[in-house]
């Protein structure tokens, strides 16, 4: 398990404590909120055609895999994540459910990837920039090209605060994104925001891929709407994980992170609680 | 039974596959029934099999196992020629899949040693509700899971009712962690569990009125329900509902036992309550309940105002615990009048 000190050094560490079952939870459910919320799977080509083979990068618990491989038993898909625990429950849950098209291997996305040239019709990525320090982004793009089939295709989806009616909230996720700014892991230039999503394009276009594509999603989790409380429940669990990279990275005081995470937890539960997620995925496809 | 074999052979002799061994048993419409419902699929996609339109999983053809053992040997003679020795291992591995894996408790007893108070008992329940479904319905025909929990009680006052807390499904349930809202009483499957101690299930919909008390929702074609039990004392229960009637076949409910053990961890000791202290009401129905939860988020948060002006530390825990209370009262009253 990686500590938060060490995730300040290592370039392929996680800001969260990826190996906690809270962790693992909130990913499973993350997923299924996030893909109903961009239309489906593969919204960019929902029959999946001329799909036969799909890498799923960081994949946690495999939640995406799964989906696809139970959605589409004839196309393989192969999940990888640097978490041999999240590898490991992956299988177990891809094994109950008997999806023997679903394959999950241990393996850091920050370091040449462990496939031959060719080997993908479909990479796909999602909340990448929890672990990948800023400088590895590029270097992984290319990795993805190596790996693309000629007329393959990849697909990268990050999300930015869109911003909430709740000043606990708003605090806290502005010391978050401050963390991320100091321990290299945003594009913020005054780490307001991750700032990510207007760097997909670029890096996608920068590695050679053509037939750029750009999608934005929101996800409104304001009082009242569908997505209110799996969203409360996702920052329920992520702005306490996260606490001690904040602690790490020197943005707060245990009592503030305390005071404002309950502040937070109580402002969100109000009935005129306002709030979005913004989200974009970008689409290019390899010459 | 040796005569019966004998049929069997000679119904195998004339069948050259596997295939054709099942389109010969799935001429009787009510072993057709039987056998989709155990194995969780359509009995069109049966057809689909019988027809060489599509394959089955190497997980249906063991559950194809489980259900006609009296085929067993036929089977295992023709499937191999079809799906190669890969299915012969899959079959040492069967018995496996009728345990929760060891990756899966591991995740849970994690879960339960470093987690603080405030994520432990929603990430346990969240993660088993997660890996349960997965296991119950994994070719996902529609199927339900809710933790049912009793209320806490008033000082001196018996447990009155039971709320459902949160619960996932898979279509034409929602996927989605929900919290959830409605109380139950004596009058549901769940209440049944709770006041007896023991788990009940209703294979088909109409046996509801001769068996057991039920309300059911709609699609819902059968149900258990399983105690949450800890050295005798209850907190609640797992109630499951399935979209196909005859779900809840015996190694499923064994599966269920599995869970509801399990899941005792996601629950502190003080929130177990001997038989002798449960006392079910009767509650309304779940549309008259539900102008009633449409207020919780502002009591809630008028409390938490209040707290904070006369000075009193409380948690929004606290708080929309005490906002459930008044709710009970006010729905037990109203049941009592109507």
């Amino acid at each position: 398990m990686q500590t938060p000190l060490e995730s300040s050094q290592n370039e392929s560490a996680y800001v969260f404590d990826s190996e906690s079952a809270a962790e693992m939870a909130r990913l499973l459910d993350q997923d299924l909120l996030v893909t109903k919320n961009m239309g489906g799977l593969l919204a960019e080509r929902p029959d999946f055609a001329n799909i036969q083979r799909v890498l799923d990068i960081a994949c946690g618990p495999g939640g995406w895999v799964q989906e696809v491989a139970f959605a589409h038993p004839e196309i393989e898909v192969v999940g990888i994540d640097i978490s041999q625990t999240m590898i490991q429950y992956a299988r177990a849950q891809a094994k109950v459910q008997g999806l023997d098209n679903a394959r999950f291997l241990v393996m850091d996305a920050s370091k040449p990837l462990d496939f031959p040239d060719n080997s993908f019709d479909l990479i796909n990525a999602r909340f990448m920039i929890s672990f990948l320090h800023s400088t590895t982004w590029p270097k992984l793009i290319q990795e993805c090209r190596r790996i693309n089939r000629s007329g393959g295709a990849i697909r990268l989806t990050e999300v930015e605060n869109g911003g909430t009616s709740s000043p606990g909230f708003e605090k806290l996720f502005s010391k978050f994104a401050h963390a991320l700014q100091l321990a290299g892991r945003s594009f913020s230039p005054e780490g307001h925001n991750f700032g990510i999503t207007p760097k997909l394009g670029y890096f996608l276009r920068e590695a050679g891929y053509q037939r750029i594509r750009k999608t934005p999603h929101i996800i409104d989790y304001s009082t009242g709407e569908d997505a209110h409380e799996g969203t409360y429940r996702d920052w329920m669990v992520m702005l306490k994980v996260v606490q001690p990279f904040l602690l790490a990275m020197k943005v707060t005081t245990p009592e503030e992170v305390d005071r404002l995470y309950q502040q937070a937890m109580i402002e969100m539960r109000a009935e005129d609680f306002t709030a979005i997620s913004y989200f974009l995925s970008v689409w290019g496809e390899k010459p | 039974m040796q005569n019966y074999n004998s049929e069997v052979k000679d119904e195998m002799q004339g069948s050259q596959t596997w295939r054709e061994l099942l389109g010969k048993i799935l001429q009787d419409p009510r072993e057709r029934a039987r056998i989709a419902a155990e194995l969780g699929v359509n009995p069109l996609t049966l057809t689909r099999w019988v027809n060489g339109e599509s394959n089955p999983r190497s997980q249906n053809l063991q559950a194809l196992l489980r259900a006609l053992p009296q085929y067993r040997a036929l089977f295992l003679e023709s499937i191999p020629e079809e799906f190669g020795q890969f299915f012969n291992e899959a079959v040492v591995k069967e018995d496996a899949l009728q345990e929760i894996p060891a990756a899966f408790y591991a995740r849970i007893f994690s879960a339960y040693a470093e987690l603080p108070d405030i994520l432990r008992s929603w990430s346990i329940c969240d993660l088993i509700l997660q890996q349960a479904l997965q296991q119950l319905d994994p070719n996902r025909v529609g199927m339900e899971i809710t933790v049912v929990r009793c209320m806490f009680p008033s000082e001196g006052q018996k447990v009155r009712s039971l709320r459902e807390t949160v619960g996932r499904g898979t279509p034409p349930w929602k996927r989605e962690l929900q919290q959830k809202t409605m109380f139950l009483g004596a009058e549901s499957l769940a209440g049944y569990a709770v006041t007896t101690g023991r788990p009940a299930a209703i294979q088909v919909h109409e046996e509801s009125q001769s068996r057991y008390p039920a309300r059911w929702v709609d699609r819902e074609e059968s149900a258990a329900a399983h105690p949450i039990r800890r050295a005798g004392y209850i907190t609640g229960c797992l109630l499951f509902s399935s979209t196909q009637p005859n779900y809840f076949l015996p190694f499923r409910l064994a599966l269920i036992e599995r869970y509801a053990e399990l899941i005792v961890l996601a629950f502190e000791r003080e929130e177990f309550y001997e038989l002798e202290q449960i006392g079910l009401g009767i509650m309304p129905s779940p549309s008259e309940q539900q102008s009633y939860f449409s207020t919780f988020s502002r009591r809630v948060t008028d409390m938490l105002r209040e707290a904070a002006m006369s000075q009193q530390a409380m948690s929004i825990v606290e708080a929309e615990q005490v906002v459930w209370q008044q709710i009970e009262a006010e729905l037990l009253q109203l049941a009592r009048f109507s």
